[in-house]
């Protein structure tokens, strides 16, 4: 079962809609694989739902009625059977690793996937992915076994969630659907388990700064 | 609908859920046009709110209320309420129009999807009065944690956006939120 959860503002962002598309994905992908997060984000959106039963309507249109019902006569109502999500070669997934959440493979096929991982330091690959949104960088990292996760100081926030494997950071053994995050406030050193490849999805809000002194090299070749 | 009938309120939800169902059911257009005059003009005051002028607002509801004939047999009364059920099309099709984005959602046939211990009985006859025991919680928050809630809510804004049409500092919002949110979990969780 999962032990680490988002912050509370993440799910409520998520449930009022506020949050940019690649915190919204980090956000959905854990809620696939926890269901007491599904279950408060759901009472969450009962406030949306308040919120529309309070507010003062604003009339529509008098043919308002008239043009939707026009519009879904003789419509087709099955919705289509959606496809499974293509494979992601480039990920390299072990034969009997779990599953990706769809919420982020469907993100992953969307967003146009990344050619390569990049190795940032021995054992630490990533692969930034294509950012639409305003706000949230989105990528995917590789953490080989007993690998430290490079150390991040944090100038915005920053999210982690684990797709495969298992990494540690002194506050306790992250496993799969475990979210860490971090805003600014602490360092987390994590260190990948030994026993498996570890896969995570991160977004950070701002440029990640690495410290450390072979942070500072890699500062310097990130500064573009 | 007056809020001091708990009866009354239970039985116009139960009213507007039975529409969605007979639109599943059997393609309802009556039951259609009665959840389309309660809701599309509070559809499209929230659509307004959050930030889309009149004209706007009436398109994204128009589509909105299109996306409830075709998705209505995916609505489950047990889960949501009919409020809140069109609260998420309206906010996600908003989502997918304004910001361009898409809204990633939980597939309940995703192999990957974990599924929660069966309920307990008390638990599964509890569901269907979630929202308003949540009404009636939101009723009991202090009024500076409810305004910042719905502020939330009915204007799609982030902590920061709300900290600074508020002219709050940002901590004190995330705090108020945090706290407004700890009190509601913990009611929910009392009452399960
Ligand atoms: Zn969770």
């Amino acid at each position: 079962m999962v032990q680490f959860h988002p912050p509370d503002e993440l799910l409520l962002g998520y449930a009022a809609g506020s949050l940019s598309e690649p915190w919204s994905v980090l956000v959905a992908t854990h809620l696939t694989l926890c269901p007491d997060c599904r279950r408060a984000t759901a009472d969450l959106e009962e406030i949306g739902g308040l919120a529309i039963e309070d507010l003062a309507p604003v009339a529509m249109s008098p043919t308002a009625l008239s043009s939707v019902m026009a519009a879904v006569a003789g419509a087709s109502y099955a919705e289509g059977v959606q496809d499974a999500p293509p494979a992601f070669p480039f990920l390299d997934l072990a034969v009997g690793d779990p599953p990706l959440p769809r919420p982020l493979a469907t993100y992953l096929n969307r967003a146009g996937t990344p050619h390569a991982w990049r190795t940032l330091l021995p054992g630490v690959q990533e692969a930034a992915l294509p950012a639409h949104a305003a706000s949230g960088r989105p990528s995917l990292m590789r953490i080989r076994p007993g690998y430290p996760v490079p150390q991040h100081t944090h100038v915005g926030s920053e999210a982690i969630i684990l797709l495969a494997g298992g990494f540690s950071d002194g506050l306790g053994d992250y496993r799969r659907g475990d979210v860490s995050f971090a805003d600014g406030r602490h360092e987390h050193r994590p260190v990948a388990h030994r026993d498996a490849v570890c896969l995570c999805f991160i977004v950070t809000d701002a440029p990640v700064r690495f410290t450390g002194v072979i942070g500072r090299l890699l500062n310097v070749f990130n500064r573009s | 609908m007056d809020r001091n009938q708990p009866d009354a309120a239970e039985a116009e939800r139960d009213a507007l859920a039975a529409c969605i169902e007979a639109i599943a059911a059997h393609q309802d257009r009556e039951a259609f046009a009665r959840l389309f005059g309660h809701f599309a003009p509070r559809l499209k005051a929230y659509l307004m709110r959050t930030g889309s002028d009149p004209g706007k607002a009436e398109e994204l509801v128009q589509e909105a209320m299109i996306l409830v004939w075709r998705k209505a047999a995916t609505f489950d009364r047990r889960q949501a309420s009919a409020a809140t059920w069109l609260f998420t099309i309206a906010r996600n099709r908003r989502i997918d129009v304004i910001r361009r984005e898409r809204r990633p959602e939980v597939d309940p046939m995703d192999p990957a999807l974990v599924n929660p211990p069966p309920p307990s009985a008390e638990e599964a006859m509890g569901t269907g009065q979630r929202d308003l025991r949540l009404r009636a919680a939101i009723r009991e928050l202090p009024v500076e944690q409810a305004d910042l809630l719905q502020q939330a809510f009915y204007e799609g804004l982030s902590h920061s956006e709300i900290a600074e049409v508020r002219g709050l500092p940002l901590g004190t919002v995330k705090s108020r939120l945090r706290l407004a949110f700890t009190r509601l979990r913990k009611i929910m969780a009392e009452h399960i």
